[in-house]
């Protein structure tokens, strides 16, 4: 027998107060000098009942104070036996479906989904009525199928079973859990769970990424306490709905394609890369086909690698194409590993292809600002930018390049003009400094999606860059600037680009340096740069090594939605380099040009939950543009009011008009057609690493539920028959009110049956 | 005990004219407005009546035969004389003071309004005061300063003691040797039992026997609310703590059972029976009776 508040058991002392208006009554009585004293004398009999009355009426009213505070106290007993009298409690469930790619897991007969919402629907049936469900489904990110616990178990959530859409992508569980967290959070029921329908995948569940955000989540729930400061937290149960799958079953997937460049000039040779993975085989044998399609039209198909053995389980993959009219384009990789009727080496099918988006322009529109004020063109040392990009003669330059003088440069010419005349990149060449207008125009265009290059000289004025454009990390450019380093006297003293790391997309082509490449170039002089500050706000990408030290040679930032990057020396024949004659000048000023103009194609391919960015070419309101998703309709975007059939979009104006559409939570290809009936693609890209179907292990899954308290359990009626701890208790306030309820009203009937008696 | 007895005479005055009439007619040698049995030829004219041989010649109303010459004989009622005997309880039980006043005050306005009146009449009057035993006893007698001893014995009288009535009205009943009028004036907190007897000796002696049962309201109606510790007025240190709210229907019940067995025990005795409420002014309660008894002449 236990008390929830047992200090209310203090007011026990008050079962004395009746005894204490008793003899208090009796103390504080009248005298009277009486002559009839014979007629007091009453028999034993009524002095015996008397008497009893008196005593009952004083232990009801103790008792109604006795029971009043037992109440109050919250008394409570926890018999096991009367906890299996008491009927189950209802109870407020969240229902998560594993939404990843690895629940269409084919080598078992029945899909881990369709086991999945076998077992909700059973588990749904099972309830009783007055229990509540909610229905999540756990994909990259969070959906609601069911948002709020209904107890409509009949129809509203066996239709929100079924209604859950096939799986695809990766899964975040532990925001799923939190969301679900959340939700009971608001419950007022002590009964809550939280039931977890997953297929027992590593990824997703106990990988490190996942073991983190467990962690975060264990932190989350621990200090925030969402789940109600009130009653236990929810259960949260872990149920496997494919636990007889092999624990390494085998699968073919492609990771997503990697392109060059970002955007693609049209008529140009475009290489993709990907790769073959390869789960749960030793042995390579080549794919069945595999097949390019551009804007879903079958290309061409490709050979499929040779090799003969696995890396890793990968076997790289690479392949050109060359787009011959400009726009948006989607191009897709399409492998089939197993023949028609052949034995399946491929379990989850989905993961089978991969798309891509990627804008295809005529020109690419770059505006050089010189820093040069010599007023003769040809000395100007941007000269030799221009001419590497867009050499006079060439009558189809993939580079539209204009120079300016800094003097010149405002913001009318990165805003002005018509959209496809808008610089996509700016450099600016060794300029001594920028005014505020000018900077502020940088800004904007970077937020707008630009690509800044910065190349650095001796006419920088280093305090001018560090307090106006780097302002202690707070600005656009990448780094803090130092010094000038080295000696054009002493040439063996020069720097020169250490050997690339090729993980960068812009140097990847100088990965395998061949003669009169990057590497041969020198530099007697160069900037150093700060990207070790604490304030440093870039990231080193290529480095000059020079006989004493490592220094940066290029310096990248993201700036708002644009890409800045920030090169040591001036890229041009000042202070004695040989970089503007060797061959790998050009290729180096176009891969940084088409790296830079990228930085807006990244809006093309996007992840789960990222939006969807289409820029208007004037303020006119959006109409006619319509979506449609990787599943379903196509529907059109409404901007004002949310209404059924239309895909919520909305439009926001800075830097420049914009429309904008959230609803990207499915994997795969978005297509946005325009008024005008073009179409822009959009893919939202799966998580490679979801092709890994690797089971956990107990260990990892032990160690998940040491993190967060979970219970791994398949069995649907020991989930159903689970309590709490604390509903093992009875409690007992009801039936001292009833208690007290009933011997107020006997000290009620005692009471004027005394008082008639008189 | 107020200093002087409060006694008013006037307040008599209205019952002058009424007549305190015996049941039965007691003989009695002084002139008063009780009747006698015997017409004679007393003090009051009663009729005249056609003369017969043998009448007195002296007893002819000759006025009456100037003015009809016829001969009438006048003939009187004749005034007997009353010996009344008031007994008053003195006991202790009879201090009992309830809003109105003791019980014994109560009986002695009675009392003296019973004398004056009596002596006005021309009866006698006697006194005694008694508790268990009598502590002070007036013979009758018909004069006018009778009245002021008889007051003056009743204004001395402190109650007090034990009540013990039936051996003293045995007692007394034995010592009134000529027939009259007994009055009593007493709680009779007794056993009706005794009582009975003690009456029915009164009766015995051919006393015309008229008990005052003189009971204060709070002894009737028991109105106490709060705890209460009564104490014993003729027993010292008798005392009970009760709750009256609880105690009273089985009070009231015991003292209506008294009440109505002394009732009856006055009906079986021939005794006029007469409960005197002290919240009842004095006078009213001698002018019910007295009017009561006037119509039952």
């Amino acid at each position: 027998m236990f008390f929830a508040q047992p200090w209310m058991l203090l007011g026990l002392t008050a079962l004395v107060i009746p005894i204490i208006i008793h003899l208090l009554n009796r103390r504080r009585y009248e005298i009277i000098d009486w002559g009839a004293m014979q007629f007091l004398q009453i028999s034993k009999v009524t002095r015996r009942r008397l008497f009893l009355e008196e005593l009952l009426l004083m232990l009801l009213r103790m008792g109604l104070i006795g029971l009043l505070v037992l109440a109050l106290a919250g008394f409570f007993t926890s018999f096991d036996w009367l906890a299996r009298l008491q009927p189950r409690p209802n109870r407020d469930v969240v229902l998560i479906f594993d939404g990843s790619s690895s629940m269409n897991y084919t080598g078992g007969g029945k899909t881990p989904q369709d086991a999945a919402k076998e077992w909700a629907a059973d588990f749904v049936h099972d309830l009783t009525p007055g229990d509540a469900v909610a229905v999540f489904q756990a994909r990259q990110q969070v959906v609601p199928v069911l948002a709020e616990p209904s107890r409509d178990l009949i129809r509203l959530v066996p239709q929100a079973v079924h209604d859950i859409v096939r799986p695809g992508g990766g899964c975040d569980l532990p925001a799923a859990v939190q969301s679900a967290n959340a939700v009971l959070g608001k419950s007022e029921r002590s009964e809550r769970d939280i039931i977890v329908l997953t297929d027992g995948q590593r990824f997703g569940w106990s990988d490190p990424a996942a073991m983190q955000r467990w962690e975060q989540l264990a932190r989350q729930l621990g200090a925030g306490k969402p789940h109600g400061a009130s009653g236990p937290p929810p259960r949260l149960w872990v149920v496997n709905v494919d636990p007889h799958r092999d624990p390494d079953p085998p699968n073919w997937s492609l990771p997503p394609l990697r392109v060059n460049r970002p955007v693609v000039p049209v008529g140009r040779e475009v290489t993709f890369h990907t790769d073959l993975t390869i789960h749960g085989q030793n042995a390579y044998t080549p794919p069945y086909s595999l097949s390019l399609e551009v804007d879903g039209e079958l290309v061409r198909r490709l050979e499929p690698p040779r090799a003969s053995a696995l890396a890793k389980g990968k076997i790289p993959l690479t392949f050109t194409h060359r787009f011959v009219n400009e726009g948006s384009h989607l191009v897709s990789l399409v492998l089939e590993p197993d023949a028609p009727g052949a034995v399946s080496r491929d379990t989850v099918p989905d993961d089978n292809r991969q798309d891509f988006a990627v804008e295809v322009t005529p020109t690419l529109p770059v505006l050089i600002v010189d820093g040069d004020a010599d007023p003769a063109p040809k000395r100007r040392g941007a000269w030799s930018l221009r001419d590497a990009l867009a050499p006079q003669g060439d009558a189809t330059p993939a580079v539209k390049a204009r120079v300016v003088s800094i003097k010149d440069f405002d913001a009318t010419l990165l805003t002005g003009g018509m959209d496809a005349e808008r610089p996509r990149v700016l450099i600016l060449c060794n300029a001594a400094a920028l005014s505020k207008p000018q900077d502020e125009a940088v800004e904007q265009f970077l937020a707008d999606g630009g690509g800044v290059l910065t190349t650095l000289g001796g006419r920088v004025d280093k305090d001018e860059y560090n307090r106006q454009l780097f302002r202690e990390g707070h600005g656009w450019l990448p780094a803090k600037l130092v010094s000038i380093e080295g000696d054009e006297n002493r040439p063996t003293d020069a720097a020169r680009p250490a050997a690339v790391s090729a993980t960068h997309p812009a140097l990847e082509l100088f990965r395998n340096d061949p003669l009169g490449g990057l590497s041969d170039a020198r530099f007697s002089r160069w900037w150093k740069t700060d990207v070790s500050a604490k304030d440093a706000a870039g990231e080193r990408v290529a480095t000059l090594k020079s006989p004493t030290a490592d220094y940066s040679f290029l310096v990248e930032r993201r700036y708002k939605s644009g890409r800045v990057l920030l090169c040591a020396v001036a890229l041009d024949s000042s202070w004695g380099t040989n970089l503007t004659d060797l061959p790998a000048f050009v290729p180096l000023a176009h891969e940084l040009v088409y790296y830079l103009a990228g930085a807006r194609s990244a809006e093309f391919n996007l992840q789960p939950g990222q939006p969807i960015r289409y820029r208007l070419t004037s303020n006119a309101p959006p109409d006619g543009f319509r979506l449609q998703p990787p599943f379903g309709e196509e529907k059109p975007l409404g901007i004002s009011q949310p209404s059924p059939g239309v895909i919520p979009a909305r439009v926001t104006s800075p830097p420049r008009p914009t429309l904008v559409c959230d609803e990207t939570r499915e994997t795969g290809v978005y297509r946005l057609k325009t008024p005008d009936s073009r179409v822009a693609y959009y893919v939202v890209q799966s998580d490679p690493r979801e092709s890994d179907l690797t089971a956990s292990t107990d260990e990892e899954r032990d160690r998940v539920a040491k993190v967060l308290p979970m219970q791994y359990q398949n069995d649907r009626d020991t989930i159903l028959a689970a309590r709490n701890p604390g509903e093992q208790r009875q409690e007992w306030w009801w039936v001292l009110l009833l208690g007290l309820v009933g011997l107020l009203c006997g000290e009620v009937w005692m009471t004027r049956r005394m008082l008639k008696a008189r | 005990m107020p200093s002087t007895l409060q006694f008013d005479p006037t307040s008599l005055a209205k019952y002058g004219r009424l007549a305190l009439v015996a049941r039965n007619a007691v003989e009695g040698f002084l002139t008063g407005v009780h009747k006698s049995p015997y017409k004679g030829f007393s003090v009051e004219f009663a009729e005249h009546r056609q003369y017969y041989h043998g009448d007195e010649i002296r007893h002819i109303d000759w006025r009456a035969f100037g003015k009809t010459d016829r001969y009438y004989i006048k003939e009187y009622e004749e005034e007997t004389n009353l010996k009344a005997h008031l007994l008053v309880d003195a006991s202790g039980s009879m201090k009992y003071q309830g809003k109105h006043g003791s019980k014994f005050h109560y009986a002695q306005y009675i009392a003296a309004s019973l004398s004056y009146l009596m002596l006005h009449q021309r009866d006698a009057v006697g006194l005694a005061t008694h508790d268990t035993k009598i502590r002070q006893i007036i013979p009758p007698k018909a004069n006018s300063k009778h009245l002021l001893r008889v007051l003056n014995a009743l204004q001395e009288t402190e109650p007090g003691g034990e009540t013990g009535l039936a051996p003293l009205w045995h007692q007394l009943a034995g010592q009134f040797k000529r027939r009259g009028l007994v009055v009593i004036l007493s709680d009779c907190f007794e056993e009706v039992g005794p009582l009975l007897r003690a009456l029915r000796h009164f009766r015995f002696r051919r006393h015309e026997v008229l008990l005052f049962h003189i009971l204060a309201p709070e002894e009737i109606d028991f109105p106490f609310k709060k705890w209460t510790q009564f104490r014993d007025l003729e027993i010292s240190g008798n005392k009970m703590l009760v709750d009256p709210q609880r105690l009273r229907r089985d009070y009231q019940q015991n003292f209506q059972k008294f009440c109505n067995d002394l009732r009856n025990a006055c009906g079986q005795a021939q005794v006029d029976y007469h409960l005197m409420r002290t919240d009842e002014p004095v006078d009213k309660a001698l002018g019910i009776y007295l009017t009561k008894r006037q119509r039952r002449r």
